[in-house]
Parts: C-alpha cells; sequence; structure tokens
C-alpha cells in the first residue's frame, strides 16, 4: 500500500531554507561575510533535522534537502571568509599590502566607476582659483561644509 | 491535517527583512557614519572593498540623496533597486494564488530565475571580490 505524504520536516525546511538563502547573501558581501557562519550553522542543523523527520515520516524532502545544499554553500563561503581573514592575521604587513591592493585594483578596473562630477568640481574650483586676486578671503560652501581661507601676500 | 503555504511563509519573511533594512536605513543618518554594523573587512585589514559604505549610502538613497550615495558606494543604487524590486515581487508574490492568467508553479520558477539572476548581477562586484580574495589566500597558502 502507498504511503500517505505528510508535513513532517516541512516546517523546519522553510526556516532552514530562509537562514540559507540569508546566509548565502550575506556570504557575498565582504564586509559581512564572516557573520554568516552564524545563520549558516542553524540552517544546516534545522535542515538535516527536517531532512530525518521527513525520511521517518513519509514527509516531503525537496525543501529539506534544498535548504540543506544552500546553507551548506553559503556556511562554506563563509568560513573561508574566516579563513582569510586568519590567514591576513598570520601574513606579514607588506604581503597584506601587497595581496589587497592587487584585489582591490582589479575589482577598480573592472567596475570603471570613476567619480567624474568630483573631477570636474576640482577643475572648476581650480579655475575659480586662477581667477582670484590676492589679499582676499575665499569662501568654499558644499553640502555639509563651510571653509573660509583667508590668502595673503607674501 | 494543517498544511503549510511554505512560499507564503517565504514571502512574508523576506518581505518584512527588506522592510528591516529599509528601516534600519531610515534610523540613521548618512553623514554621521553612527550604523551599528561595521565593516568587518575594512576593520581587519583597512583596506576597502566594494561593499563598503553601502549602509551610508542606502540612509541617503532612502532619503533620496543620489549624489551622495554615490560617493559612499558607486553600487549602491542597483542594490538598492534590488532591494525594492524583491520588496515589491514578495507583496505581489503573496497574491499570486489570486491571479488566474498564470499558475502557481511557474510564478515560483520565474521569481527562483530572476531573484538569481539579478542577485548575480547586482552583486557582481562583491561576487568577484569575494572569489579573488579566496583565491589569493588559497595561492599563499599552497
Amino acid at each position: 500500500m502507498e504511503k500517505i505524504k505528510t508535513n513532517a520536516g516541512q516546517g523546519l525546511g522553510v526556516a532552514g531554507l530562509i537562514l540559507g538563502i540569508l546566509c548565502l547573501f550575506m556570504a557575498f558581501i565582504p564586509c559581512v561575510g564572516v557573520i554568516a557562519i552564524g545563520p549558516g550553522i542553524i540552517a544546516v542543523v534545522l535542515s538535516i533535522v527536517g531532512l530525518v523527520q521527513a525520511n521517518k515520516n513519509n514527509g516531503a524532502k525537496g525543501i529539506n534537502i534544498a535548504a540543506l545544499i544552500i546553507s551548506a554553500l553559503g556556511t562554506l563561503i563563509a568560513c573561508i571568509w574566516l579563513f582569510v581573514f586568519v590567514g591576513i592575521a598570520s601574513l606579514d604587513e607588506d604581503q597584506i599590502e601587497n595581496m589587497v591592493e592587487d584585489v582591490i585594483e582589479e575589482v577598480v578596473r573592472g567596475t570603471n566607476s570613476c567619480n567624474t562630477d568630483l573631477q570636474d568640481e576640482l577643475d572648476d574650483l581650480e579655475m575659480h582659483l586662477d581667477s582670484l586676486k590676492f589679499d582676499e578671503a575665499i569662501e568654499v560652501q558644499t553640502d555639509s561644509v563651510k571653509v573660509k581661507i583667508h590668502i595673503e601676500k607674501e | 491535517m494543517k498544511t503549510i503555504d511554505s512560499y507564503r511563509i517565504i514571502n512574508i519573511i523576506f518581505a518584512g527583512v527588506i522592510g528591516l533594512v529599509f528601516i534600519y536605513s531610515c534610523l540613521f543618518l548618512p553623514e554621521n557614519g553612527s550604523h551599528i554594523i561595521p565593516s568587518f573587512y575594512t576593520d581587519i585589514t583597512g583596506h576597502s572593498s566594494p561593499s563598503l559604505g553601502l549602509s551610508r549610502a542606502f540612509s541617503a538613497l532612502v532619503r533620496g540623496d543620489i549624489a551622495l550615495a554615490n560617493q559612499f558606494n558607486p553600487h549602491a543604487h542597483n542594490i538598492f533597486l534590488f532591494f525594492c524590486f524583491q520588496f515589491i515581487f514578495r507583496m505581489v508574490s503573496l497574491k499570486v494564488d489570486k491571479v488566474s492568467f498564470i499558475k502557481r508553479k511557474t510564478w515560483i520558477c520565474i521569481d527562483v530565475v530572476l531573484s538569481i539572476s539579478l542577485f548575480l548581477i547586482v552583486f557582481y562586484p562583491s561576487i568577484k571580490f569575494t572569489i579573488q580574495s579566496m583565491v589569493d589566500v588559497i595561492k599563499s597558502v599552497f
């Protein structure tokens, strides 16, 4: 006789899947990648428990397997971030500087995100300064800062 | 037996999480830099990463200051749009059963493919940086 499908392990699978997706998402953000270990481990445990329950009581296993794969991948990337930091801690200063500079250079080159507006503003400011006479005060105002410079001829 | 609508629960929770991200961005001023989540990468290495300044950029974006957000993080616009899209998509997905022109299963497939593709496009600089950092450290170890 065919067994009836139950909801066993489905709740844990959903919880594992949500935490797993959040973990994977966080793991790809360098600033907070290492924190993803916490939700990742919880997600792996929930998925495994859910899978065991589903196996015992003939529940749906798909969601638990998906949750386990995603959370394991997220935790793995988060763990590698931890190794990155541990590795950096064990390197000497020159090695760290060279390594990070290479990576940043490549990313900056790849994204090609130079701030042309700021450069234009600086050029305008330079032209403005050239046209000014000496022995007077200059006021430079931005959105948040107001600078007053008094120039004296030597 | 009580049935669990997994897709509905997932949508509600993700909409809530994205809502919390927006609330977090609203709570802190972009100029202060007093956001409670630090950049662990910058704190440890002392160098910048593609995700540096994202919280401040989000705070600027929720206030409509696009130019300031661009100064904090040039990728923040795309990521913010991704979050907005996801929030709207989660809300629409809650009503997917009431939409007659598309099957629920088809909708879920579209959701999965679209979300993964957009994530890869929007987070490309961060993903590339993550992979490169890992490769460099693995190379230095072996």
